[in-house]
């Protein structure tokens, strides 16, 4: 059974970003006589800042274990957002990537797992340590489930050196249960 | 995709910064300003009291301060003699040839300008879609050469040259003049049902002339991708395991061809709004293009200002579109030769 916890050093730029997000339109509410609609952008951008660092707050609390099982994830809120996913009742597997550079480099993977009914959603990002491994057993988990997996998600694996690189054909030799 | 989208509009602000800088930059890079050209004209012509008047509006405009701070006033970030009044308070400035401030010497033009360009983008969506999709699926057929040919010479034609032959053959043919954005018994006047529909009326040429170039290109971006995308194993797996030809299409060729039409939704504002302000002058639209140039010939700083930081603030939250749609549609990383392109 491994545990794993988003690192500070990943989490502190998040909060870094949080807090200027919120503290430079809230300064320019505050002492600038900002016209209506100007107003109310920075009171979204305020919102939507806010809501990022309540996240990054929640990441900060979050311990994600992995076993032969399944993957569960344990957290703040009273344990409202805990879930629990078993391999052999996995029922999506998706692979992301995002960046905001123009060279597409320098981004993050975020792994999104379903379990069955009632099992929720549990999301991960290749911030956490040990995300490969956790990507590796998921994958496994998927093939031994007879999952089609999406031609993102194929062309992502095969960057990790799990997959074919053609995105296509991965996809295409995946929705044959084996 | 949250993280993404808060991560995204983090990096819109220092670049809406660093723009409204360069834009300063660029609209006081010229020597001297529009007020010491005109008191050079009226040391020449001897005219005492209108020198005392521009004395006054440089300092009244703070066009004697330090560089940093009479930008600092503009944005409306630093206070100035009438406290934080700049652009984020809603005060373009004062424009110095039209004796006005700048929101009145604009008017409907900024608005204007917005309609026709997002109209454009709409029409070259609309019209490059299914005829990429079109030529694509039917290589080599008669309608593929047919839309080929006039692909060609929507790309080949200048837009200013198709506006005056476009102007041409309505004045000859069908006895209208084609200029201008509305009948003119609207300019000027309020926002009404009447001047909506002469709008709309007269935005169908500009419209034409304006998305040619950009529907030309974009079939063929389109049409290049699909059959890419059409000539992959998997696409070949599935024909043969008597997968649906529309079915086929819609699942995954179509979507992943459609990555680069979505990506150029960003570069197609920049290109629309340069080429409309030529067709503008040509065809004589109320935008914003025909009194950019004029502001930018004559140093009347604050409304090129105005002008241009619209612009480019049109232009980032295009790209800032773009980059959503992208994520949203194709997360995928590119690595090596791909992330180059």
């Amino acid at each position: 059974m491994n545990s794993h916890r988003y690192p500070m050093k990943a989490l502190a730029a998040d909060y870094m970003r949080s807090a200027f997000g919120v503290l430079l339109p809230a300064a320019l509410m505050l002492f600038t006589n900002l016209i209506p609609v100007v107003f109310y952008s920075m009171g979204a951008l305020i919102l939507l800042f806010a809501g990022y660092g309540l996240r990054t707050a929640w990441r900060h609390g979050t311990v994600l274990t992995v076993d032969g099982n399944g993957v569960r994830q344990e957290g703040l809120v009273g344990g409202f957002l805990d879930r629990e996913i078993g391999w052999a009742e996995m029922r999506d597997f998706r692979l992301r990537y995002y960046s905001t550079q123009r060279d597409r480099t320098g981004g993050w993977m975020q792994l999104i797992l379903r379990g069955g009914e009632n099992r929720g959603v549990i999301r991960m990002d290749s911030h956490l340590p040990g995300f490969d491994d956790i990507v590796r057993q998921a994958h496994a988990a998927t093939q031994n489930n007879g999952l089609a997996l999406d031609p993102t998600t194929a062309a992502n694996l095969s960057s990790l050196g799990l997959t074919s690189a053609d995105p296509g054909l991965a996809s295409t030799q995946e929705k044959s249960p084996s | 995709m949250f993280t993404y989208f808060a991560h995204r509009v983090l990096v819109m602000i220092p670049t809406l910064l660093v723009i409204s800088v360069i834009t300063f930059i660029i609209i006081q890079l010229p020597p001297g300003d529009y007020l010491s050209n005109q008191m050079a004209e009226m040391l020449s012509s001897g005219d005492r009291a209108a020198m005392e008047n521009l004395a006054f509006l440089r300092q009244e405009f703070g066009l004697d301060k330090p560089m940093l701070e009479q930008y600092g006033v503009w944005l409306g970030i630093w206070p100035g003699n009438n406290g934080f009044s700049g652009i984020l308070q809603g005060n373009l400035g004062w424009s110095f040839e039209y004796n006005l401030p700048v929101s009145e010497v604009v008017g409907d033009r900024l608005y204007l300008s917005l309609l026709l360009n997002f109209t454009t983008i709409l029409f070259v969506y609309a019209v490059s879609f299914p005829i990429g999709v079109y030529t694509a699926v039917r290589q080599y057929s008669f309608g593929d050469h047919a839309m080929t040919f006039v692909g060609y010479i929507g790309l080949a034609t200048p837009n200013f040259l198709l506006a005056l032959i476009l102007l041409y053959l309505g004045k000859k043919y069908f006895g209208v003049s084609m200029g201008g954005l509305m009948d003119e018994e609207f300019i000027g006047a309020d926002m009404s049902w009447g001047k909506f529909l002469s709008i709309c009326e007269h935005m169908v040429v500009p419209v034409i002339v304006i998305g040619t170039s950009g529907t030309a290109g974009m079939i063929r971006r389109l049409r290049a991708n699909l059959l890419d995308e059409l000539q992959k194993q998997y696409v070949t797996t599935a024909r043969a395991k008597g997968l649906k030809n529309y079915k086929l299409l819609l699942k995954y060729p179509l979507r992943m061809a459609l990555n680069p039409f979505v990506a150029d939704i960003g570069n197609l504002l920049p290109q629309m709004i340069s080429g409309s302000a030529i067709v503008a002058v040509v065809m004589s639209l109320p935008t914003s293009g025909p009194m950019l140039v004029n502001a930018l010939q004559s140093q009347d700083q604050y409304l090129a200002g105005s002008f241009l930081l619209f612009l480019a603030a049109l232009t980032v939250i295009g790209m800032f579109v773009s980059d959503l749609a992208l994520a949203a549609l194709d997360p995928r990383i590119r690595l090596g030769s791909e992330a180059s392109k």
